[in-house]
């Protein structure tokens, strides 16, 4: 137990140490003190788990706490909306993630992407369509043929009423050519919830992203069909895309993002842009995303507001497309 | 055991583990606010750092004595540390009043570490099929299962039925603050981004217990003489009274000890509705019913064995399937996954010695918790010594830090001040509070559930009874609500009133 | 006694009817009758029947109510008490007011200071009390458990 802790804190010397010297110039902003690291998703989940992760790296290498704090509620709102108003001093970021390009759609609030300052992409994980094991839909297609001849019959689950996984079954159901409720939506408090439905036979089929459902099918009980992304991913090789099973290219990501408040200052935002990208380097980092199943991801600030700003027309579209729109 | 199991237990790394853990689990557990999510939350990245079976340890004996530790503010200052706490607050509080301040937290003590080792033996012999009935709980079966925890409540509520009813009533319709699960309505929200997500027990029942409790010590004569007799109550005799109760009430320890493990296996609010149906059953079969609420130590072994019974229960279903039962085991999964261990049906086949160790670990901390806990208990209750003068501006502080701590947010501390000023009059008007934190605890897994099965079912009620445990929990629920109802004819025809004072 | 829960009762009825009426303008499901409405709906009828309940049965136990024993109720809480009782309530609006712009730890002080002075404690003690469960607040839930406490205008001093 010692010898670790000095090891760790050899680490962190030798961290700050070599921070100093690669980050000169515009970008060697620091935290001088504690900083606060919103969560706007609970304990337990997977935002928290790589929020968590995350902030132990960048405490490790700024040499200052990160506090995590978890302000869950509102389908997301109330952390966002914490997040997007702090003051933009560096002593406030935290994650926000897709449902800042979905919450403005459906009417939960004003806050969209233009309220935050992305700093980096931390995860990426496309929806999956899950059934039990045994279930009589051996593949995307008998399920989306079976839905189409009986709508209204098959239920399916994953998180609330217009929420990110809702978006990806209607959306992927509508580019099918049938009505968005031709498996009709329960909604539910987030993934575990939903889980937990599909498991004890309440629901269908469930659209979480597969590296939630990814140990139940490693044992078997239960059965993914497909997963909602160009490629195969390489945590489950066996299941295969939408674009390989549909004939349309249907797909769905939902992202995690590390963020700051409305008009974070750019040095501090590339300050944090860099320690990000190195903290993904870490071999800690690596070994955390093996563990849940996704592939390590970086997109910096620039590109990931780009590609958040996509996601927000695109996600739009979906949601009217569906009629959740207000 | 096989040797290696025992030395991967018992090797000093982990010992160290356990027993820092113990101490960090009491103290954090019994800073009111503070809960045990909070305390295996901040442990996380430290497991980063540790071998699997340390790290698992170390959430295992900080939940455990976390949630021994509320029943410490519980006790001396009427905060429960948990809404598991608050089902016997009532009685531990009188016993404190009454001088007998250790005698109830040892009993909370060793009947929660009994109810804990329990619980583990369970899981040992019977957690794969305990993991089947409790995977197999849809949405209806949790709904009645919540009913059943509340009407339990109402049923050992202290005031007469029309009143515990309208304490549960309260706390239903405080728990319908929020945006709502089946269109995401934001209710009696007013604007306000915090309050989207509802009101959070923990401010909750601070206001509702402690600020309503520092209104009227301030508010009683502050001449604090005769308080400093009763709190010499020695050790010795606190523990020959605790010895005298263990035996004494050992059947309710063993049935609320099962009992709790069996409901903290189900999906749900595990150790709270545990705690409350054991409370319950405990005084249905007890001798002196009447007594329960006014410093019954019966109420208090059955409650303190039953929720961290449930602790150990609510490993089930997250070791068996993955699935977590509550956030402590959705954090510990997480953990476990980072260890390169994949919890499902197959930990037990592919890693048993990993699966034995981690259970060796539940039992050693369960036993740590006994010396630290007897040693916290000590210390803690020289608060009492304390001049209550002193004593009510710093609880009142570390109320309201402790209700900011929970999201860093100022609407908590508005809400430890409305609701505090409710709980003060409903006390005032003789309407107990136990039901109405229950209310606000359950009154959104109720609600969530109801809806869920209602837009399943299409609106169709039957379905409520279609499925087999649904059946069987609808039916019993369904029977306590028209027992409670003749009572309350009876008690408005007879114009009886409470015996209460 | 028997007034103070006449009035507990109407006071619950008519929470009941707001409630109710509030929730009267909540959306409803799609081809459903009912939406997020329901449940305050319930919740506010339970407490209307219960209001009226408890009215009913203070109203029919009149007849026997002379015998029923007047619970010696603290009448010599007087002006004190009141005193004290606000003292609380407008320290933690003080507190929920100023904790974010004005910083934790002044707020604290000055809270605690106010307190201890009301219940009558000596001054010098209370400041140096004051101080004490400030810091010490501090250490545990700040250094310690690290839950972000508000500077607000200390925050130039802040670690």
């Amino acid at each position: 137990m010692k010898s670790k802790i000095l090891l760790s804190l050899t680490a962190v010397f030798a961290a700050t140490l070599f921070l100093t010297q690669a980050y000169a110039a515009d970008c060697n902003w620091k935290p001088t003190r504690a900083v606060t690291y919103v969560v706007p998703w609970g304990a337990g989940g997977g935002t928290d788990a790589n929020s968590r992760m995350l902030s132990s790296l960048l405490s490790k290498k700024f040499g200052v706490p990160f506090n995590v704090v978890n302000k869950t509620g509102g389908n997301g709102v109330t952390g966002h909306s914490a997040l997007a108003k702090a003051k933009p001093d560096g002593y406030t970021i935290g994650s926000a993630t897709v449902e800042i390009a979905t919450m403005h759609w459906v009417g939960l609030t004003d806050l969209s992407y233009k309220n935050i300052t992305p700093i980096a992409l931390v995860d990426i994980v496309p929806a999956g369509v899950t059934v039990k094991k045994g279930s009589q839909f051996k593949s995307l297609g008998e399920l989306l043929a079976y839905a189409k001849a009986n709508p209204g019959k098959l239920t399916g689950s994953g998180t609330s009423q217009g929420g990110i996984w809702h978006l990806a079954l209607a959306g992927m159901l509508q580019s099918e050519g049938m009505p968005a409720d031709a498996i009709r939506w329960i909604p539910s408090k987030g993934a575990g919830p939903a889980m937990k439905e599909i498991m004890a036979g309440g629901v269908d089929v469930v659209t979480v992203a597969l590296s939630e459902a990814k140990s139940l099918i490693e044992q078997g009980e239960l059965t993914g069909l497909a997963y909602m992304n160009p490629k195969r991913m390489s945590a489950l090789p066996d299941v295969p895309t939408t674009v390989e099973e549909l004939a349309n290219d249907w797909t769905l990501a939902a992202y995690i993002t590390v963020s700051g408040p409305e008009g974070l200052p750019e040095n501090i935002a590339c300050s944090y842009d860099a320690a990000a990208k190195e903290a993904f380097a870490t071999k800690e980092w690596a070994d955390f995303k093996a563990s849940r199943g996704s592939d390590v991801v970086y997109m910096g600030s620039k590109e990931l507001t780009e590609m958040i700003a996509k996601s927000d027309v695109d996600l739009g579209e979906t949601i009217k497309g569906i009629g959740l729109a207000k | 055991m096989s040797a290696d199991v025992f030395w991967a237990i018992f090797n000093l790394d982990n010992l160290t583990v356990i027993f820092v853990c113990t101490l960090y689990g009491t103290f954090v557990g019994a800073i009111p606010g503070l809960t045990a999510t909070m305390a295996v939350a901040l442990l996380v990245p430290f497991t980063f750092y540790m071998d699997p079976i340390p790290a698992i340890s170390a959430i295992v004996a900080t939940t455990t004595t976390a949630i021994f530790a509320g029943d410490i503010s519980g006790t001396l200052l009427r905060i429960p540390g948990t809404p598991a706490s608050a089902a016997y607050v009532d009685d531990a509080y009188s016993l404190s009043k009454r001088g007998q301040a250790k005698t109830s937290l040892f009993v909370s003590l060793t009947t929660a570490s009994i109810g804990g080792v329990v619980g583990v033996a369970i899981l040992m012999l019977m957690a794969p099929q305990l993991a089947r009935v409790a995977i197999s709980f849809s949405s209806y079966e949790s709904f009645w299962l919540a009913s059943l925890g509340l009407t339990c409540a109402v049923l050992t509520g202290q005031g007469t039925v029309p009143k515990s009813f309208a304490s549960l009533f309260i706390g239903l319709a405080i728990a319908s603050v929020g945006i709502d699960i089946a269109v995401g309505y934001p209710r009696f929200t007013y604007g306000v981004p915090d309050l989207l997500g509802g009101i959070s027990f923990i401010p909750a029942m601070i206001g509702i217990f402690a600020f309503s409790e520092v209104l009227r010590t301030v508010q009683s004569n502050l001449d604090s003489s005769t308080a400093s007799d009763l709190i010499k109550e020695k050790v010795s005799d606190a523990s020959s009274r605790m010895i005298k109760a263990l035996s004494r009430y050992r059947r309710t320890i063993a049935r609320s000890s099962v009992l709790g493990t069996l409901i903290g296996a189900l999906p749900g609010a595990g150790a709270d509705i545990a705690a409350w149906i054991a409370y319950a059953v405990a005084r249905r079969f007890s001798k002196e019913p009447d007594q329960f609420g006014k410093g019954n130590l019966e109420g208090v072994a059955a409650g303190g064995a039953a929720n961290n019974a449930a602790i150990a229960g609510a490993w089930t279903p997250a070791l068996v399937f993955g699935i977590p039962g509550d956030s402590v085991t959705a954090i510990a999964i997480g953990v476990l996954l980072l260890k390169g261990l994949t919890p499902g049906p197959r930990i037990f086949i592919d890693q048993p010695e990993l699966i034995n160790t981690l259970f060796g670990s539940f039992f050693l901390a369960n036993i740590i918790m006994l010396p630290m806990g007897f040693l916290a208990i000590t210390l803690s209750t020289y608060i009492l010594r304390i001049p209550r003068t002193i004593m009510a501006p710093i609880i009142l502080l570390f109320s309201l830090v402790g209700a900011y701590a929970i999201s860093s947010s100022v609407v908590a501390i508005w809400i430890v001040l409305a609701l505090g000023i409710v709980g003060y009059l409903m006390e005032q008007n003789e309407i107990p509070l136990a039901p109405a934190i229950l209310g606000i605890v359950l009154g959104r897994i109720i609600e969530d559930n109801f809806m869920v099965s209602m837009i399943k079912a299409q609106g169709n009620l039957l379905m409520f009874f279609e499925r087999q445990y649904s059946l069987v929990l609808g039916v019993i629920t369904l029977l306590l609500w028209c027992f409670l109802l003749t009572r309350m004819v009876v008690e408005i025809s007879s114009g009886r009133r409470q015996k209460k004072k | 006694m028997n007034n103070k829960d006449r009035y507990c009762g109407i006071i619950l009825l008519g929470l009941g009817g707001w409630i109710a009426w509030e929730s009267s303008h909540f959306p409803v499901l799609a081809g459903m009758p009912y939406g997020p409405g329901l449940f305050p709906t319930i919740a506010a009828f339970g407490l209307s029947i219960c209001g009226a309940l408890i009215l009913l049965s203070s109203l029919v136990s009149t007849q026997s109510v002379a015998e029923i024993e007047k619970s010696p109720e603290k009448d010599n809480r007087g002006q004190r008490a009141t005193l004290n009782t606000f003292g609380v309530i407008l320290a933690v609006i003080f507190y929920a007011m100023f904790l974010e712009t004005a910083g934790f730890h002044l707020v604290s002080f000055l809270i605690l200071c106010c307190l201890f002075i009301l219940l009558q404690i000596r001054l010098v003690f209370s400041f140096v009390l004051a101080t004490g469960v400030t810091v010490i607040i501090h250490l545990i839930f700040y250094s310690f458990l690290h839950v972000p406490l508000p500077w607000g205008i200390l925050e130039p001093l802040a670690w």
